[in-house]
């Protein structure tokens, strides 16, 4: 079989939703029966899928390409704008206006920024530097941008950001798949998603997902690095080394993230780390571990996202932990019996567990907490499509007193592997808060 | 995650659609590490993982696109078979792939990006490029029959080396 063969035409017209019903079982019919065929197919969706990864690799288009009759494009129609590359300066805010640039819209700022960013006004932007406080603004895409200062960013088009440097969140709603944040060592491109790119260290950027997916791409060489899930991180070095990020502290909501434990001192919880990071044996054999532990201070509400991977929420908070320091452990670790957790506690604290109620509690709970008697409830929401139904579970919660700041231990949610794994009814992953000793 | 581009292959070969691979793709690697059992060896992990691929891509049929067309067991078993089976070959292709590109000529070779570039919908870049949409499927289908010819030669001459 060669290239010029015309059941190459029916495996296009499959690939592009044209074939009728009938072709689709002449396409099952040639793949059950010739094996010839089938390699050949699957060369062709191998190119397919590769050719996908390669086009997101290579730079951005500098030709345009001709069209085959002449259209009016959005720049045509742009006014010129009067004071063309001017220089604004509004307060601790510097803004390079240009004639070339893109139109944002600003959403919401923090105190202190004032001269022409005003709620709800629409400006065009090409280089930020933002010196002080944060901005919210809405790209022509759809894209929301979340820029806290120190950063300084070049507004590429409403699809595509420069940051030089500092912290940027996006939350990418449909329109604005395919957003793409570059840093100087990564490339960064959004498959539909809500995530932070920082890049405050010269020598690394840091990519984390909290919701959705993105594809991490080295910026030299334009390999892929990674593709990332909701709750996963990578800093990538100037060496292109990929590293995990293990704990973030603060509320994604706001870009009021940090993968820097020490910029948040007044946290009860300083850092999660676990058995994971690269020297451990775990690690060898889950290389592509990328999940990473949030630490959100007072963030403990009915309505608080449970684990950094899953949509799974907190609900009938007792009433003395709402507010609490929250850790969002993430829920794929829930089928895990040889992980340890290490916190490193800042001051005196009362640290809790909750533990799933539907198997036996781990011996490491029973001998280092005391159960409260209070229950909390996790509602469990899995992926509508996946067959699952929503239920709530009910977890115990669990006490232990820390006198002594400095680093707690905790188990896995199992202390042995089950013998029999197909009947085997798992927990969810246990969560973590922790309250300030009175 | 190891086996990462054979996996994916093979699910688009299953699905056939970008969109729909992308979401099993996923829902995949999460299972993947939930059932991870450490004591797997690297084969093992990889009839394992193509396992639960074909699993994730029949239930996403089954939960999400009950009216597309679903290949039956025994074909998801011969493509799953064919993938391993030529990983080798598959692998040295996307590998070659780079060079090819770069023998395109120009106009295919953007065409090739702005194609696959993130979110790119086929309807809308045939409208910029004021040209129908199954003309542009047409045109992008001779571009990778082109590339499939050039990869093997491209294989061919390493060979020869």
């Amino acid at each position: 079989m060669n290239t010029n063969d015309p059941r190459f035409e029916l495996i296009r017209r499959s690939r592009d939703a044209e074939a009728s019903s009938e072709e689709l079982a002449q396409l099952e019919s040639l793949l059950r029966e010739d094996a010839e065929f089938r390699q050949f197919y699957v060369r062709y969706i191998n190119l397919d899928v590769a050719m996908g990864a390669v086009a997101k690799t290579v730079p951005m288009l500098e030709t345009p390409m001709t069209p085959a009759r002449p259209r009016r494009t959005g720049w045509l129609s742009w006014r010129p704008l009067a004071a063309a590359a001017a220089i604004v300066l509004l307060g601790i805010l510097a803004i390079v206006w240009q004639q070339r640039g893109v139109d944002v819209e600003v959403v919401q700022t923090s105190e202190g920024i004032s001269g022409d960013w005003v709620m709800g006004s629409k400006v065009r932007l090409n280089h930020v530097t933002l010196v002080r406080g944060s901005v919210q603004m809405r790209l022509t895409s759809g894209v929301m941008l979340d820029v806290t200062a120190p950063v300084e960013m070049q507004m590429v088009d409403a699809m595509h950001v420069r940051v030089l440097s500092g912290r940027v969140s996006a939350d990418v709603g449909e329109k604005g798949k395919g957003f793409v944040i570059e840093t100087p060592q990564a490339r960064v491109v959004d498959l539909g998603t809500r995530f932070g790119v920082d890049a405050s260290d010269a020598a690394q950027t840091s990519v984390l997902v909290f919701q959705g997916q993105v594809e991490v791409y080295e910026k030299c060489s334009a390999q892929r690095v990674a593709l990332l899930n909701t709750g996963e991180g990578l800093s990538l070095d100037n060496n292109r080394r990929a590293s995990r990020i293990v704990s973030v502290s603060g509320s994604d909501g706001a870009n009021a993230w940090t993968a820097n434990a020490t910029a948040m001192p007044r946290a009860l919880i300083l850092s999660v780390r676990d058995n994971m990071a690269a020297s451990d044996e775990a690690a060898k054999q889950w290389p592509s571990l990328r999940n990473f532990y949030s630490i959100v201070p007072g963030g403990l509400r009915d309505g608080a996202i449970a684990f950094s991977d899953e949509a799974d929420e907190w609900s009938n908070v007792p009433a003395s932990l709402v507010g609490a320091d929250q850790v969002r452990t993430f829920a794929v670790d829930g089928f895990n019996w040889f992980m340890k957790l290490t916190l490193e506690v800042s001051s005196p604290a009362e640290l809790f567990v909750f533990v799933d109620q539907r198997n036996p509690v781990p011996e490491w709970v029973r001998a280092d907490f005391t159960d409260t008697g209070e229950t909390i409830t996790l509602n469990f929401k899995p992926p509508q499509w996946h067959g699952r139904v929503a239920k709530q579970l009910p977890y115990s919660v669990w006490k232990r007193i820390v006198r002594t700041p400095g680093e707690v231990t905790l188990g896995a949610p199992y202390e042995n592997p089950p013998a029999d794994k197909k009947s085997f009814n798992p927990n969810r992953m246990f969560g973590i808060a922790a309250k300030a000793l009175p | 995650m190891e086996h990462e581009e054979s996996l994916r292959v093979f699910v688009r070969s299953l699905l056939l659609s970008h969109d729909e691979e992308r979401e099993v793709m996923q829902e995949v690697a999460v299972v993947l590490w939930r059932k991870f059992d450490a004591g797997m060896d690297s084969q093992a992990f990889c009839r394992w993982a193509f396992g639960v691929a074909r699993m994730e891509a029949l239930a996403f049929r089954r939960d999400r696109a009950r009216d597309r067309h679903t290949f039956g067991e025994e074909v998801f078993e011969l493509l799953g078979q064919t993938v391993l089976e030529q990983s080798d070959t598959l692998e040295a292709e996307r590998r070659a792939l780079g060079t090819c590109l770069q023998k395109l000529p120009e106009e295919q070779r953007l065409l090739v990006q702005a194609a696959y570039a993130p979110g790119v919908k086929i309807d809308n870049l045939a409208a910029q490029l004021g040209r129908t949409a199954m003309a542009l499927y047409k045109t992008l289908h001779r571009i990778r029959l082109t590339l499939m010819d050039c990869t093997r030669r491209v294989l061919a001459s390493e060979e020869l080396t």
